[in-house]
């Protein structure tokens, strides 16, 4: 899959994190030459590149999406100065993730599938972890905002619903 | 070691698992325990001495028997401890964690190896475990500590755990990757419902009434492939 970098992205980049990180020095041509980037989750607040930190599962995640041939930015790619947050809970903190490419979506969905459905096989019994993401998804010019807290199951569902609408709109 | 393929792997659990379930039925909890430890000990033995004779696959195959091994060895325990009629808190705190480290090492090595042998731990140790959970209950509150993570490397490739492609709790060539934190502060302690560790269970005996302070577990050292007994620690 070949990342691209269309016009229609200059709207994007006047989303509040977009322009956050670019006031962190990353540049629109760096952010668009990934089709997902899973950015640091405070990266609205922090003040300072030294501020970023990671969510704990966000790594996880991006290594994911890498083995399945998305193109995706951690923060080693845009801001290295970033540190990582691990909350030793048992919930998972994807932070913030930016889904720019629409052929990455199906992917995107899947990986977060096989996560959940992993753990389900290996932990049967016990209480299922919450999962803490913002995701934002490309629409055309616009941005779908999705914070949600809750379980993984009820995400994949409302993500394949998302993708399946988008099918519709085609 | 060359010839360790996965038939001889399954062959030996197999065989270590019988040799412990017959123990076990006999109430001979010394010779199950010494069985599983003496297999553990020799798959970190050949790890450790070995390791450069074998091929990644060979590697990965000891590691898994190790893991196997080593759960075998925490189920003796924890099963000991539950047949025993009254247990001192320091025994049911010790159970609790045998339970979930045996636990553990079965989930990790599930979906990698199969066989009768692991089939017959996985529902040993699920129905101990519920039987735990009726006497003691599961856990309502855990310590979960929140830390800020400054450098972490890859325990695989050494590099910096962001920029390699290895995964946490995938197994490379028989050693499994995990993130080596160089540098860090710990911000807070949280109590939480769903832990990352169930071992940091806040018990009702871990509260001191005169001082109003709890003293339990916030972090532990438990690691599925670390094969070392808890005996020698």
């Amino acid at each position: 899959m070949e990342p691209k970098m269309r016009d229609d992205n200059a709207a994007l980049f006047e989303h509040p994190e977009l322009r956050a990180l670019q006031s962190f020095g990353v540049t629109t041509e760096a952010m668009g030459k990934f089709q997902v980037l899973c950015l640091p989750e405070n990266v609205r607040e922090a003040s300072s590149r030294g501020e970023l930190v990671d969510a704990g599962n966000a790594l996880d995640l991006a290594k994911l999406l890498k083995e399945a041939g998305v193109s995706t930015a951690t923060s080693y790619d845009l801001t290295p100065e970033a540190k990582t947050i691990e909350r030793r809970g048992g919930d998972w903190w994807f932070g913030v993730v930016w889904v720019l490419g629409n052929v990455a979506l199906p992917f995107f969905i899947s990986v977060l599938a096989n996560m959940v459905t992993g753990w389900r096989e290996s932990k049967g019994k016990s209480k299922a972890p919450t999962a803490h993401i913002k995701l934002r998804l490309k629409r055309g010019e616009n941005v779908v905002n999705i914070d949600y807290s809750g379980d993984g199951d009820t995400l994949v569902d409302v993500l394949n619903a998302l993708k399946r609408d988008r099918e519709n709109e085609k | 070691m060359t010839e360790f393929g996965p038939k001889k792997l399954v062959a030996c659990v197999d065989y270590l698992v019988n040799q412990c379930r017959r123990d076990l039925k006999l109430g001979n909890f010394w010779r199950a325990r010494l069985a599983a430890a003496t297999a553990a000990t020799h798959c970190r033995n050949v790890l450790e001495q070995s390791a450069n004779d074998l091929g990644g696959d060979d590697k990965t195959a000891v590691l898994l028997l190790g893991i196997l091994s080593a759960a075998h060895r925490d189920f003796v325990d924890g099963y000991e401890l539950l047949k025993k009629k009254t247990l001192r808190h320091e025994e049911i705190e010790q159970l609790w964690m045998r339970l979930l480290d045996c636990q553990e090492r079965t989930e990790a090595v599930q979906g990698l190896i199969g066989g009768p042998g692991l089939d017959w731990l996985a529902v040993q140790i699920s129905s101990a475990y519920d039987y735990f959970v009726r006497l003691f209950g599961a856990g309502e509150q855990f310590f979960s500590p929140v830390i800020i993570v400054k450098r972490e490397s890859c325990s695989i490739c050494g590099k910096d755990l962001r920029a390699c492609s290895h995964r946490g709790g995938v197994i490379y060539d028989g050693k499994r990757c995990r993130g080596i934190v160089e540098e860090m502060e710990m911000r807070s302690c949280d109590l939480v419902k769903v832990p990352h560790d169930r071992r940091c269970r806040l018990w009702p005996w871990n509260y001191d009434e005169a001082t109003g302070r709890f003293k339990a577990m916030v972090f532990t050292p438990f690691d599925t492939d670390d094969l070392s007994d808890p005996r020698d620690r």
